[in-house]
């Protein structure tokens, strides 16, 4: 196995239990210009260039109540250190949901989620973080509490916090509550899987699946060993998983249609998986990213990138094991070892170019060995200009104290 | 060739010298009469006319204005159809105005992956005209679609009817081209959803041209639905139209679009489009629901079921594509129909708890009764976002004092269930006020120091939206004519 259990230089953590002690902490250490760690489930802290400073972990553990849920408001208003599962059990409990599909949702917490934009496969159908959070709460790193959004739905008022903080791995403020929209639980899921050969085919098939009436929820695309288990499809071919959900008259009508429209694409015998098999493998989809490897990347591009993208991890290294939502165009490869080339051959002079072709950029999920990963191997080509960013970093946190050296500033 | 130049105008005229050699002199307005056009958006009350209107074709164009400007210490914002019904687009303490309406080139449809590029003045409803017959459409449908820009709607996060179930503008930019308050042109995302670093494009929408000019929008496409079911849910009592709304909203159901007009708008609507409203009738909903086709039936038919057990006295389905077009027609034209009820009309952009609809119109009905002013409501009430419309003359400086009082009292009682002060319209210069009592003095300072890590000089588009960058919040002495929802 190997070993990526990745250590923050942490001398002390600390778990305010409101976001006043939150505070009040971030004032002192603004004030001592101290490295701060935000710490919610501790599910990515691998997530980032590795930290060199020592400083003080600020775990949000503490802060993990519902604060106002009206139901029949489809919001829900909760702090920060909640855990996914307990989020998720209490919208079930009404019928609701937030489709994020978060690994290890016993410890993840939606601070950390919303902070590192975790997106799961039913983004297609649903959305993705940005989405759903419609108010935040967060401390910045002179220690101010700040807000933006609200509780309601629609609300244009003031600078848009909610997108700032989404994405932004902690380093202009330590989230210490949200408000996220909700969704109400479908009736049912199904799911649809065929195999595929030919690499032309699996992108027709897609973007047969992009315009579909069916409206899927999730359109994946995988390949490697461990998914031929639970999809009975052969480990050398591509398999593509379709999930429908919606009203039984819905589903069983997007199934049959879908069969047929995937046969006329060059794909047939496509099959619906029990109800048992299903759950099973949404469950492996969903915590693919956070399995423990040597090297694992994504590559985020249009949706057209992703069987090119695919192709090329191929060819790169047969025994790697590939995750893609390709309506969306991302890609999660896993390395069980690192290809020739090291990581900047991978990232930077392989999928690099053909990321940028397809209007993407590539990120290094988790590795071995961070310590050697750059801004340009772990982040990739910014979206954004850098005197931006620093810019903003300069304004949210002056003296550089929140998560230093681990996202994308210079 | 350097046209005469009127010297009505603060500025320097080495400036409208360079401004007319940058953008010719076909694109330069300097005479009064002509840049009088300008001094207001849908938001008639205040009023400040530019010293200059420029209308560059290119984001060159745009940057070396921008730079033009910076050198003189001359104050500068943008502008598309002036349709804001806040003021977001008034030239406070004058300056130069760049009008990006002949930015309108629709760049590239790409269709596999679900995105267009459009400059920043292409009128919102071309796009979806330019995608008929591809089965894809631009979600955003703001009332006012038919003249307001996509540059426009990004500045204000738009909305519209169907943003109900499709999200607002923010949920459909990926990506913008932007020239910052410096004249630097920069790229924020792009046709990929998910940026490396920070996602500024989504925190440039509904920033109110504060923080840089956008001069191209990459925006997701969205599939039509492959059926709709449009229904008219007719009601003898408001109360039980707005307890349909929240047992919709509440049973789980998001339809594509729920809006409620009240009996007065009705008739008005009526006298315009002739459509068959039921006049007797003291509310009407408009609730269409879209998707699967195999599915729509039953969504129908549940939707039915909760209407009538609020107490509907019947709900009525569009027989037809054309009958459902007519339907919208009304309810987006209802701006121009209203204007049959008074001579002056002012309009609110609240929001509440979307189950608190009929709890808050109630008190927007108090209110009137209190101010003794006549009150006409259209909501887009499945998101909650009330358009209460007050009706009076203001020739009466009295009848004008009340119906400030009671917007602002309106605004406050949506601040008090939990709401907001503007669901699509944008804080702008007439709600600047409001933003202390929504916002505390940190949320305030925080936003400041965004907008000065984009626009550190703060020429750009100042006094606008932040009490804190020196905006007046000065009292109104008159209401706004206009309204729209």
């Amino acid at each position: 196995m190997p070993d990526s259990t990745y250590q923050l230089p942490i001398t002390q953590t600390m778990e305010p239990t409101t976001v006043a002690e939150l505070a009040v902490l971030l004032q002192q250490a603004h004030a001592q210009t101290a490295a701060v760690y935000p710490l919610g489930g501790q599910t990515a802290i691998h997530y980032g260039l590795a930290a060199k400073r020592d400083g003080w972990g600020m775990s949000t553990a503490k802060l993990d109540k519902i604060i106002d849920f009206p139901v029949k408001d489809l919001t829900i208003t909760v702090e920060a250190g909640i855990t996914m599962q307990c989020l998720n059990e209490a919208l079930a409990n009404e019928g609701l949901m937030l489709p994020l599909d978060v690994p290890q949702q016993m410890h993840a917490t939606l601070g950390g989620v919303i902070s590192t934009n975790t997106n799961g496969a039913r983004r297609f159908g649903f959305g993705t973080v940005r989405d759903y959070v419609i108010g935040i709460e967060a401390v910045n790193g002179k220690g101010q509490v700040f807000h933006g959004g609200g509780r309601v739905v629609k609300n244009v008022a003031g600078y848009d916090f909610c997108k700032l903080l989404t994405g932004s791995v902690g380093t202009l403020g330590i989230i210490t509550q949200a408000t996220v929209k909700l969704k109400p639980l479908p009736e049912e899921s199904v799911t649809i899987v065929v195999g595929v050969g030919d690499p032309d085919v699996a992108e027709a098939c897609v973007a047969m699946l992009m315009e579909s009436p069916t409206v899927p929820s999730a359109i994946e695309l995988l390949y490697g060993d461990s998914w031929s288990e639970l999809t009975g499809n052969s480990k050398d071919q591509l398999t593509l998983v379709v999930q429908l959900s919606g009203t039984a008259v819905e589903t069983a009508w997007g199934q049959r249609r879908l069969i047929d429209d995937l046969k006329n694409q060059g794909a047939p015998g496509a099959s619906v998986l029990s109800s048992e098999t299903h759950f099973n493998l949404w469950q492996q989809i969903q915590e693919f990213p956070a399995e423990e490897r040597e090297l694992t990347i994504q590559v985020k591009t249009v949706s057209s990138g992703a069987v090119p993208v695919i192709e090329t991890c191929r060819t790169l290294d047969p025994s790697c094991t590939i995750q893609s939502d390709a309506g969306n165009g991302v890609v999660t490869v896993g390395f069980n070892e690192i290809p020739d080339g090291g990581i900047s051959g991978v990232v930077i002079t392989e999928l690099g170019p053909l990321a940028t072709t397809y209007h993407g950029h590539v990120e290094t999920l988790r590795c071995s060995n961070p310590e050697n990963l750059t801004i340009g191997t772990m982040w990739g080509h910014l979206a954004a200009p850098e005197w931006l960013h620093n810019r903003i970093k300069e304004q949210f946190d002056p003296r550089g104290i929140l998560n230093p050296g681990r996202f994308v500033y210079q | 060739m350097e046209s005469p130049v009127d010297l009505d105008t603060s500025i320097p005229i080495a400036l409208i010298h360079e401004l007319q050699k940058i953008i010719g002199s076909d694109g330069v307005l300097t005479a009064h009469s002509d840049r009088m056009v300008f001094e207001c958006d849908g938001f008639t009350i205040e009023k400040s006319c530019p010293d200059v209107v420029v209308f560059p074709t290119t984001t060159e164009q745009i940057a070396t204005v921008i730079k033009a400007c910076n050198r003189y210490e001359i104050p500068f914002l943008p502008r598309g159809a002036g349709t804001s019904l806040a003021g977001g687009t008034l030239p406070v303490g004058g300056g130069v105005m760049l009008v990006l309406t002949r930015m309108k080139e629709i760049e590239e449809i790409n269709l596999r992956d679900r995105y267009a590029i459009v400059q920043p003045g292409v009128v919102n409803i071309r796009l979806t005209q330019a995608l008929a017959g591809t089965g894809y459409h631009y979600a955003p449908d703001p009332s006012s679609q038919g003249a307001c820009t996509i540059g426009g709607n990004v500045a204000t996060n738009s909305g519209g009817p169907h943003t109900l179930k499709y999200g607002v503008t923010v949920n459909h930019v990926l990506g913008v081209e932007a020239v910052s308050s410096d004249g630097e042109v920069f790229l924020l995302g792009g046709p990929n959803a998910d940026p490396a670093g920070l996602d500024l494009a989504g925190v440039m929408v509904g920033s109110e041209g504060t923080l840089a000019v956008v001069t191209r929008v990459w925006v997701r496409l969205t599939r039509n639905p492959e059926g709709v079911r449009t229904m008219l849910g007719v009601f003898d009592s408001v109360d039980d139209a707005t307890n349909a709304i929240s047992a919709i909203i509440g049973a789980g159901i998001i339809p594509a679009a729920l809006e409620m007009v009240d009996h007065d708008i009705m008739v008005a609507l009526e006298e315009a489009f002739q459509f068959g409203f039921p006049l007797d009738a003291e509310a009407i909903l408009i609730i269409e629901v879209d998707g699967i086709e195999a599915g729509l039936d039953t969504q129908r038919d549940q939707i039915i079921e909760i209407c009538n057990s609020v107490g509907a006295r019947e709900v009525r389905q569009a027989e037809n594509e054309k009958h459902r077009q007519q339907l919208w027609k009304a309810r987006k034209q209802a701006f121009g129909a209203i204007g049959r009820l008074a001579s002056s009309l002012v309009t609110q952009d609240g929001v509440v708890p979307r189950t608190q609809i009929p709890q808050m119109y109630k008190t927007i009905m108090e209110i009137g009764k209190k101010y003794d002013i006549r009150i006409v409501n259209v909501f887009h009430a499945g998101d909650g976002n009330i358009h209460p419309v007050m009706l009076f003359d203001e020739r009466d400086p009295s009848q004008t004092q009340r119906v400030l009082q009671a917007g602002g009292e309106i605004l406050q009682a949506c601040l008090d269930a939990g709401g907001s002060v503007t669901g699509e319209h944008g804080i702008g210069v007439e709600k600047v006020k409001f933003m202390k009592q929504m916002f505390s003095e940190d949320d305030l300072d925080v936003m400041a120091a965004l907008r000065k890590a984009f626009n550190p000089n703060n020429r750009l588009s100042p006094d606008k939206m932040l009490p804190t960058a020196g905006a007046c919040g000065m009292e109104r002495k008159a209401p706004s004519r206009m309204v729209a929802m």
